[in-house]
Parts: structure tokens; sequence; C-alpha cells
């Protein structure tokens, strides 16, 4: 009976402190706003991604939902299969519309492998882009870094288009799938 | 003349054949295949042919395969009546399917014919259910020139946006800096064919997670337990799931790549499109996302035995290792280290002045690099400064939020971007002693015996622990400094006076000592909750009910931080009916210091020592400590033999163990 007491005392305090952590980690997600990914629509609900015993402790706070909100859609519906992140303009087989999705969710890594000239989501844009040599994209937007990332505010649409008039400006990248 | 298989040879065609063809999209207000509509069947086909297919179907015994067992996502429950796992209402045609996998079946052939949908956006369940037609086709033959014809366009253009090659079960790694991934994740990584290894980003990720509509913790908590959160799969670019975890949450990623037939991945995105029109009850102890990822691949190849091997509660990694349980299945194993890993060890590449420089650059961007380095070495080191303000801005990882920060990071890149020399990215090599499927199985028991010479004398004591691990159990597989633990639990029996006697209960009992560096300071903390056995003046031989946090420091020396100290502070609460605490209650706080070590002599040998004394304001005895020391030795795979003594101001005993992993 007493063990029963113990246990009860103790699911009172987990909870207690699973709410406080759950407000730490919500801290950094309202600090921010979310992304707008094209074609997004608006009901906010949010999927966990933990796993397990943790997911039951502590609420999944803003970490995830800075995700939940770039591929919300989440929901069921016996009107059509499985629900897709990105609204459908996910399927990476080339285009515009793809690589502004990518760039919306890759910018700090993408900006970081631009000042390299190389690097995984180069390989990726050029994929999306259609362009023949992800090597010589590397180099081509390293040089054009400054004017990609004029300044630490510019914004995700302005980092797309700047990079698709850069690939398209140079037709022997021959970055095929965005008119190039 | 099979022609159902024309789901899977859709879904085949688009994997082996499509290149980069531009498909027109309608990106805006659309939603996956949501604005498509299926276009009505072109000829009725023959209705009289539902009935034959019943009676085949019958004579064949067909419902009782194991493969429509699991299309069904059907078990045997503890009255020996079937249950069906989905629970979305459209999941099973039959009004009693959920319970009855042979009317299922029939449904579904009958199904074949039903009436066009009123909804045009509703599907047929011919089309709803590609994976169940295609493999009723296989049993059954169809006669084509007898069924309806009917295209599924939603379906195949699902299929066509996937062009899945082949599959990964994919381990995010424990993250115990926010408890919800604790014990690990598991998804899925749908490769898609024709891609450029170096794409893989452009894959999709499979995702089973529940729809979290409440920010209340505590109903979060009840309704994550009782399965009142529905849980759903959904797809998404593979890029998001590693901007997740690998930047965000800094978690290193393990990739399986299993070896699955054409068939097998063709049946796992006919039926993921079948579950999408459905959900389950989400229930984070049982059918949490691990256990439904397991199950999905289950269904896509029904010879792999998977599920018999998942315990109560599923543990991510017991996911994982069975997939070892079948010899082959694994094929490859990929390594996403995370942005952490990734800067250690861009850190531990570069010279000491280089580290200086770096250091320098953290405080201004402008700042001038040592004379004398080469091309690339300027180049490592700007890299290493970059990929640091990444790490220490929590959020700059995904967006760049402080301006002070964001210009810092600004200024680096634009500096990197003047080198043009190509310098070969720095990548953390495979640290195969952490591969996740090589550690310990998670839950324990262990048998022990030991002597107290102040408090009862010799004793017997039994130990188990449902998951995961502790600070002294062998390494490999684990995080090195990490402990999480969930219902560990000691009982013992004392001969001389014939009691039995519970030593301690913890719901769960968390450590994380990630150790300093120079540019990182870590908060190392410890979490407790649960009931274990004092033995002081305020509480000799009682049972309190304990909640304990603690936080503090954790050093490490020696390469993978084999030997580490750390120290914290402590506070906590305690309650016994028999305590004499706070006031002469039954109640008790304490606070104090809390220090140990931990060294890992070998990677099955492993000693951790440490004490803690608590302050106990307004109680008669107003100290309380203890001190404690572990030695623990692995000695085959999933047996270990250990020593412990404690000391406790009224009390001191030793106990020699073993234990048994399963």
């Amino acid at each position: 009976m007493r063990t029963g007491m113990y246990l009860a005392a103790l699911g009172a305090a987990l909870v207690v402190s699973g709410s406080a952590m759950a407000d730490d980690a919500a801290a950094p997600a309202a600090a921010q706003p979310a992304p707008k990914v094209a074609g997004a629509h608006g009901h906010q609900k949010y999927g966990a991604a933990g796993c397990g015993l943790g997911s039951l402790i502590i609420h999944s706070g803003g970490i995830v939902q800075i995700f939940a909100a770039t591929t919300n859609g989440t929901s069921y519906s016996q009107t059509f299969g499985i629900t897709s992140g990105t609204s459908n303009c996910d399927d990476a087989s080339g285009g515009s519309d793809d690589a502004r999705v990518f760039v919306q969710a890759n910018r700090v890594e993408l900006a970081k492998d631009i000042s390299r000239g190389q690097g995984e989501t180069i390989a990726s844009l050029a994929a999306i882009a259609g362009c023949a040599d992800p090597a010589a994209v590397g180099v081509k937007l390293q040089k054009s870094f400054k004017a990609i990332f004029p300044t630490a505010s510019v914004s995700s649409d302005q980092v797309s288009d700047s990079i698709l008039t850069t690939l398209k400006s140079d037709a022997t990248l021959a970055c095929s799938a965005i008119g190039g | 003349m099979r022609l159902a298989l024309r789901f899977l040879a859709v879904a085949v065609f688009f994997s082996v054949s499509l290149g980069f063809v531009p498909l027109s999209r309608e990106c805006a207000a659309s939603e996956g295949e949501g604005n498509i509509v299926d276009p009505p069947a072109t000829s009725p086909g023959d209705p009289s042919y539902a009935g034959e297919l019943v009676a085949q179907a019958r004579a064949l015994h067909l419902w009782k395969q194991e493969a429509w067992i699991r299309l069904g996502h059907w078990y045997v429950g503890a009255s020996g009546d079937w249950r069906g796992q989905p629970d979305g209402p459209a999941f099973f045609l039959a009004p009693g399917g959920k319970t009855d996998p042979q009317a299922e079946l029939e449904a579904t052939l009958r199904g074949i014919w039903a009436p066009e949908p009123t909804d045009p956006r509703e599907q047929h369940p011919f089309c709803r259910f590609p994976a169940r037609m295609a493999w009723l086709d296989e049993q059954l033959h169809f006669d084509g020139a007898r069924m309806p014809s009917r295209r599924c366009a939603k379906f195949e253009h699902f299929a066509r946006r996937l062009r899945a090659e082949s599959v990964s079960m994919v381990f995010s790694s424990y993250y115990l800096s926010s408890p919800a991934s604790a014990f690990g994740h598991t998804f899925l990584r749908l490769h898609k064919a024709g891609m450029k290894r170096e794409s893989q980003l452009l894959d999709t990720g499979i995702d089973y997670a529940a729809i979290v509509d409440t920010p209340n913790a505590l109903l979060y908590a009840i309704r994550g337990l009782t399965g009142l959160f529905p849980g759903v799969f959904s797809s998404m670019p593979y890029y998001y799931k590693v901007r997740q975890y690998n930047d965000y949450e800094s978690r290193d990623l393990w990739e399986y790549e299993l070896n699955l037939s054409p068939h097998a991945v063709a049946m796992m995105v006919a039926h993921l499109w079948e579950l999408g029109s459905t959900y389950f009850d989400y229930y984070y102890l049982s059918e949490n996302c691990s256990y439904h990822s397991l199950a999905l691949l289950g269904v896509a190849e029904p010879t792999l035995h998977l599920m018999e091997y998942v315990k109560y509660p599923t543990v991510p990694i017991d996911t994982v290792r069975a997939l070892f349980k079948n010899p082959g299945l694994v094929r490859q194993l990929r390594y996403r280290p995370s942005l952490h890993t990734t800067v250690r060890h861009e850190l531990d590449v570069l010279s000491g002045p280089e580290v200086d420089a770096v250091a320098a650059l953290l405080g201004d961007p402008d700042a001038p690099l040592p004379a004398g380095l080469s091309d690339v070495d300027r180049a490592r080191v700007l890299d290493a400064a970059n990929e640091l303000v990444d790490l220490r801005d929590p959020t700059g990882s995904m967006l760049v939020s402080d301006p002070k920060v964001a210009a810092v990071k600004q200024r680096i890149l634009e500096r990197r971007a003047e080198i043009v020399v190509a310098a070969e990215p720095l990548t953390a090599p495979l640290p195969t002693d952490k591969m996740p499927h090589m550690g310990h199985a998670p839950a324990r028991v262990s048998l022990g015996t030991g002597y107290t010479p102040e408090a009862g004398g010799g004793f017997y004591e039994a130990g188990g622990r449902v998951a995961l691990h502790d600070l002294a159990d062998a390494p490999d597989g684990y995080p090195e400094t990490s402990q999480i633990e969930f219902l560990p639990t000691r009982l013992r029996f004392y001969p001389k006076p014939r009691a039995f006697e519970l030593e301690d209960l913890w719901l769960v009992r968390v450590v994380s000592l990630p150790t300093w560096a120079r540019f990182e300071h870590p908060l190392s903390f410890a979490v407790r909750g649960g009931a274990m056995r004092l033995r002081d003046a305020g509480c000799f031989k009682c049972l309190a009910g304990d909640f304990d946090v603690a936080g503090g420091a954790t050093i490490g020396v020696g390469h993978d931080d084999t030997f580490a100290f750390y120290l914290m502070g402590d506070a906590s609460v305690l309650y016994s009916p028999t305590m004499n605490g706070l006031g002469g209650s039954t109640f008790r706080v304490g606070v104090g210091p809390v220090g140990g070590l931990r060294w890992r002599l070998s990677h099955e040998l492993v000693w951790t020592a440490d004490g803690s004394a608590s302050y106990l304001p307004a109680a008669t005895t107003n100290v309380t400590w203890l001190a404690e020391t572990t030695a623990r030795w692995e000695f085959t795979p999933n047996f270990a033999a250990g020593l412990d003594l404690r000391r406790w101001p009224l009390a001191s005993e030793g106990s020699f163990s073993m234990y048994f992993y399963y």
C-alpha cells in the first residue's frame, strides 16, 4: 500500500518536472517564426518526434514544433493516402518550386556548403535543378556567395531567387529542370 | 494474367526507370495526392466473378496466411479472439473486419466490385488497398478479362513521388537533453531510384508519430499511456529528418540499409498507402514509433521474423536488434554524424595555434589567421569556427536568430567563401564501438548476495530493470557518460529475520554527464524518482519515496572520455511514514553536493565511485551522506558480474551480483 503512495507522489513530481522542462523546450520555438512552406496550410497539429517512455514524461516542446510547422498537414483521411510533409512540392524531380522548399529547410547547411563550394546540400540542389555537374555548381555558387547571402537577414525566398538566377545565368551549368 | 500486380508494377517501374523527369506540380492548395482524383472504372468487369474468388479463397484458407494477418495488423487477443490494431474507420471494409480476418478478406474481394464512391475525392476500395489487391492477385491469379478496369491515379502519383528502390531503418541516437527522445527513435528512409549517393537528402523519410493536440503535460502523459492520441504515418523529404536530428538536436543517425527485394519495397510503398487512410491509437510504451515502423517492414516481407522480438515496453533499440535476428537482412550500416560529433572531429584535426585561431574568430570574426597557414588549413579553421557558432547557438543551426551571432556567422562565411581551394570535407569516422545494435540488450535481471553487519547480516538480492543502460554497464553501443533506466528495482531476502524487503524501486533514473571541452560547457544533470531504503538516524532502514534533481559539470580525460569525473549540486524531497524529518514531520528536504567518477578500464570493465552529502534543514539529524562504488565486468556478451560497496551513516554493505541482459 505504501509503495502505491510513493508511486503516486512520484508520478505527480514527474509531471511537474515534465511541464517545467517542456516550457524550456518551447522557448526557442516561440522566439522564431515558423518557416513558411509553399502550399502549407493552416491546421496546427503537432506530431511527437519522441518514442517510448520519454515522450510520456515530457511534452514534446518547441523543438519538435518547428518541424511540425514545416511539415504540417499531418492528418489522416480516407479521401487520400498518406500525408505528405511538404504539400506535394517535395517530389524532388526537379524544378524551381522544389528548389525553394529545399532552400527553406536547408538554409543554414546550404550557406555553409556554398561558402565551401561543395557539400551534400549543393549536390542535392544540383539534382533538383537538373544540373549536369554538381562540382561546377559548387564552384559557381561559392563565387556568388556575397550575391546570394548579402546579409545575415536576407529572406530565404531571396536566397532561393538568387541561387536560381545564378544557376540560370551560367549556360555551361546546364541546369535543365529550372530552365537554365 | 495478374492485373492487380500493376500496382506493384507501378511502384517498381518508377523505381527503376525514371530519372529526373520534371513532373507538373500544383503546389498551391494541394496536400500530397489530395487534389488528384481517381477516375471511375472504364469497364464494370464481371460481378459474378466476386463470388468465385471468395469461394477460391475459402478453399485455400487464404485468410489464415501470415501475409494476410500482417496486412490487417491482426493479433490474437487475451481470450483467443482476433483483434486488428488499426483504429481508423476506413481500414476495415467488412463491418466486423477488425475482429474477423476472414470476413475482411472476403469483403476485400467483393470490394473490387463496390460502387463508385459518392465523393469523387474518396477512393474506391480497389485503389485504397493496393497491397492487399496485389497479394490477393498473387494468390488467386485474377482473370484480367473479368476484372473491372480501373486506374488509381492518386496511388500512382504517390509511388512516382517516392520512387522507392530500397529501404533503411534509421536509428536516431539517445538524446538525453530532451527526455522525450531519451530512449532513441526509429523511422524509415526510402531510397529514391536514380539518385546519386550525394543527393540522398532528397530521399523520403517515413515517420510514425502521435498527433499531439494538447499542451497540457498531465493530459499528455495520461492520454499517451492510454492510447488516446491517434498515431499516423507521414512522409516527408529526408532532409527534414536530417536537419532535425543531426543539426538541431545534434543526434547521430545510424542508417541500417535493408536487403529487401524490389517486390518487398513495392509492397511497403503499397501498404504505406493503405495505412495513410487510417490511424492507430498511439501507446507510448507499446504501439509507438518503433513498433509500427517495424510492423510495416514485416508486412512488406512476410517471411521476416520481427515482431516476436519486440518486448513490452517497445524500446527503439530492440526493433533494431530484431533486424539482426534475420540473417542477411541488414545490407549496410551508414553513419551520419551529428553536428556535435562533426565539430569535435574538426577540432581534433587542428593544431594548437589553429584552435586558438578558432577561438579568436568566435570573438572577432575579422581576427587575422596565423601567418603561414595553407589555404586548406585556413579553410579548416574557418569551417570549424562556423560549425561551432551553429553548435553553441541552439537555434542557429535551424534559423538564424540572435542578430549578433548572425553577424559573426555571416562574416566567417564570407571569409570562407573567398578561399576557393577545394578542401576535402572532414567527416567523422563511424565509431565501431558505438554501433547501437552492438550494445547489450536493454532489459536486465540480476541475482546477488551480500552482507551488511549493522542492518541484517547476510542477504540475497534479486534485481530487474525494464530498460536501458547505466553508467557501469558495458559501454559499447551506448553513450559513454549517460545513464537512463526505466523501472530498475531490487528485492532482498534476509535469512536471519526471514524477511523480504524492497531495497529500491525507481520509475526513472537518468544521469547525463556530457564532458566539458574548450568550446563547450554543457550542463550535467541527474534526475530520479522512486523509493529507496535509507540508513541514517532520521530514518533507519525505512523505505522512503524520493525525488532528486542534480545539476553540475563533468570533466572527461582521455580520448572518448574513458575517464570522467563530475560534481553536481543536488536537491531532494523524501517521504516516509516513519521519517523524523523537516520540523519533526514525515518529510525531508535535502540539499548538498554529489560527486563521482567513472572509469572505463576496458570495453568490458567499468568502475564507478560516487558520494553525496545532504544538509537536512530543520531536522533532528541534519546531515546525511552516502558513499558507494561499483565495478562491473561483462565477461561475455549480455552476461556481467559486479561488486558493490556502500556506506551510509549507520550501516555499510558489500554485495556481489550476476547480471543477465535480454
